[in-house]
């Protein structure tokens, strides 16, 4: 049951980390009840009772399974009333209260957490503008933008993602400022159109990208032409 | 210039509108609330009653309202300068104590602020479209008006997600680009994120205050902690990435600073004996609440699970049905949110719509 509840979309699609917050909230809870309920305000209380309802597996597979059915809701919008952050935070405060000696162990809790958090954090980069978007994305826009027939049309265009081999995404251009697509990322050239996707859909979008010199003859035998080719792409029009 | 103006003094100064007794934090998240509420206002006079969606006009009746309120609280706040004295003299105080925790809680924030508004997240999910949106608001001058018409046409709002329209977070991100005259991306990549990161340490410092309220260096230490366990996406999920990746979406603001403000608001209520300001708070806990649902259609759903739950522990905690009362005011925004959506998701508005047919 938990295997499936990992793989479904949109429950928790960070791995297990829910699962483990669980557990270390039951164990607290086990360990500390009396003094929880002596001690601690309500609002503790309030909060462990809702995280251990929340993040309990039970629930998250009634609610995700019987209620709503699989992949009709994204459970963790539940879960923002919860504030795990702050309740955690909270909780560790109140441990150090109650026992200062303890309070060593949750500052090396603390430290391997951000240990582990620093070596894993690599979810920023640094931009190549001031647009954060990357410079080979503006050149693309600027080709495309060069070819528009007239100013208020309706243009679109499919991106492809090839590690997991699906679409990605489709991105609908609009006018002669392409704002729609500006706003893709430095990531967006790294994608290329799948050229069986495009078989079947070439007929509905107007511009494509392709990895560079990979679908040129293609692209070619379909009605496309190419307008532009950056460092890493070829850029297509299809022409009527 | 004016970038601090809107996002720093007019909070400041909107905030000192109210009770004399506030925080300077308390006063600048106040303003913040009450900015985000008005605007919900705004917006829906436009989209409902005018049935225009002219991002001009928003922004011309929004700007009025903003200024006319920071000109009255600038007079407040001048009067209340005795009253900042004296808190900045706490808060120099309060550093001197504990110098090493405020340096800590210092370099972590900035460190978090800076890496996202100097650097750029590496993963997109929906910022592409949130993004794209913006953007087409601004250049076409249209509030959710892009289906490839430069046009005004109220009529193409029949035709957007009932989640957008009933949800103006984009629309406030458009109107910010638009009153500063950025380009939106740097806007939505730089200055927002740091705004909203700001917003929200300050609805946790608010928070460690209803906490811990006691002790000023068990506030920091609750603030340090937070960043800290902020930082650990393998363990804390969407909430995490939501503060530190993507805080521009509506999501994240709803999660990382209304619903903070949302349970801070509710434990002072519970924490309050003086019926008179426990009214007054109620007040503040229903614009939050209000404020929320401008940011994303799923507070109708986020809002109520916590406040019902905090409102049966309090009830049986407390042996009282103040909790429930107090529950209740909160999800009445929510509940009127939950109604237009319905109503907009059936298309019972469509007739409205076409009457105003261009």
């Amino acid at each position: 049951m938990i295997d499936e509840m990992i793989k479904v979309h949109g429950i928790f699609w960070v791995h297990a980390g829910w699962f483990l917050l669980y557990v270390v909230a039951l164990f607290y809870v086990l360990h500390c009840w009396e003094k929880i309920r002596k001690q601690v305000k309500p609002i503790a209380v309030a909060m462990i009772v809702v995280l251990l309802i929340m993040y309990n597996p039970v629930v998250i597979y009634f609610i995700k399974q019987q209620l709503f059915g699989q992949g009709t809701i994204e459970y963790t919008r539940v879960g923002w009333g919860l504030l795990v952050v702050p309740m955690v935070a909270y909780l560790g405060i109140e441990l150090i209260d109650w026992n200062k000696k303890k309070a060593w162990n949750v500052l090396i809790l603390m430290g391997v957490v951000l240990l582990v958090s620093v070596k894993n954090n690599t979810y920023h980069e640094m931009p190549e503008n001031s647009y954060k978007i990357s410079n080979e994305a503006i050149e693309i826009v600027g080709a495309m933008n060069a070819t528009l027939p007239d100013a208020n049309g309706y243009y679109s265009l499919i991106y492809f993602c090839p590690v997991t081999e699906n679409m990605v995404g489709e991105m609908t251009v609009y006018d002669k400022i392409f704002s729609g697509i500006t706003a893709y990322s430095s990531h967006f050239v790294t994608y290329c159109m799948d050229i069986s996707y495009l078989n079947e859909m070439q007929n509905m979008y107007k511009y494509a990208i392709a990895q560079k010199g990979d679908a040129e003859e293609l692209f070619a035998t379909r009605g496309y032409v190419k307008i532009a080719t950056t460092e890493h792409c070829d850029v297509y029009w299809y022409q009527e | 210039m004016f970038i601090v103006i809107l996002f720093f003094i007019f909070p400041m100064v909107v905030g000192a509108l109210f009770e004399n007794h506030s925080s300077v934090a308390e006063q600048y998240i106040k303003g913040a609330i009450l900015e985000l509420a008005i605007f919900n206002v705004c917006y829906y006079i436009l989209i409902f009653v005018m049935r225009s969606n002219s991002l001009q006009t928003l922004t011309e009746g929004y700007t009025i309202i903003l200024l006319a309120l920071a000109f009255i609280g600038l007079g407040k706040s001048l009067h209340k300068r005795m009253q900042y004295g004296q808190q900045m003299h706490d808060i120099v105080l309060a550093v001197k104590e504990n110098k090493l925790l405020t340096i800590v809680m210092l370099v972590i924030i900035a460190y978090q602020m800076l890496r996202l508004g100097v650097g750029v997240p590496t993963q997109v999910r929906d910022s592409l479209d949130y993004d794209s949106m913006v953007l087409q608001m601004v250049e076409n001058g249209l509030v959710y008006g892009w289906r490839g018409t430069t046009e005004f046409n109220p009529q193409q709002l029949m035709y957007i997600s009932p989640k957008f329209v009933t949800t103006p977070w984009y629309v406030y991100e458009a109107y910010v680009a638009k009153i500063i005259e950025v380009h939106p991306l740097i806007i939505l990549r730089t200055f927002m994120p740091i705004y909203i990161m700001l917003l929200a340490y300050m609805a946790l410092w608010f928070l460690g205050r209803e906490l811990l309220y006691d002790s000023c260096s068990k506030r920091m230490m609750f603030v340090i902690i937070c960043g800290i366990l902020y930082e650990s996406r393998l363990v804390f999920g969407e909430q995490s990435a939501y503060m530190l990746v993507w805080p521009t979406w509506g999501k994240s603001v709803a999660s990382a600073v209304i619903c903070t403000l949302l349970i801070a608001w509710y434990i002072r209520i519970m924490g309050q004996d003086d019926s008179h300001r426990c009214r007054g708070d109620a007040l503040w806990l229903y614009l939050v609440c209000f404020a929320g649902t401008a940011t994303t259609a799923a507070v109708m759903m986020a809002f109520p699970v916590a406040l019902g739950a905090l409102s049966l522990v309090y009830g049986v905690y407390k042996k009282s049905l103040k909790p429930i009362g107090v529950g209740i005011i909160g999800g009445i925004p929510c509940v009127m949110e939950l109604a237009i959506y319905e109503v907009y998701t059936h298309h019972l508005l469509d007739a409205w719509f076409m009457r105003a047919g261009v």
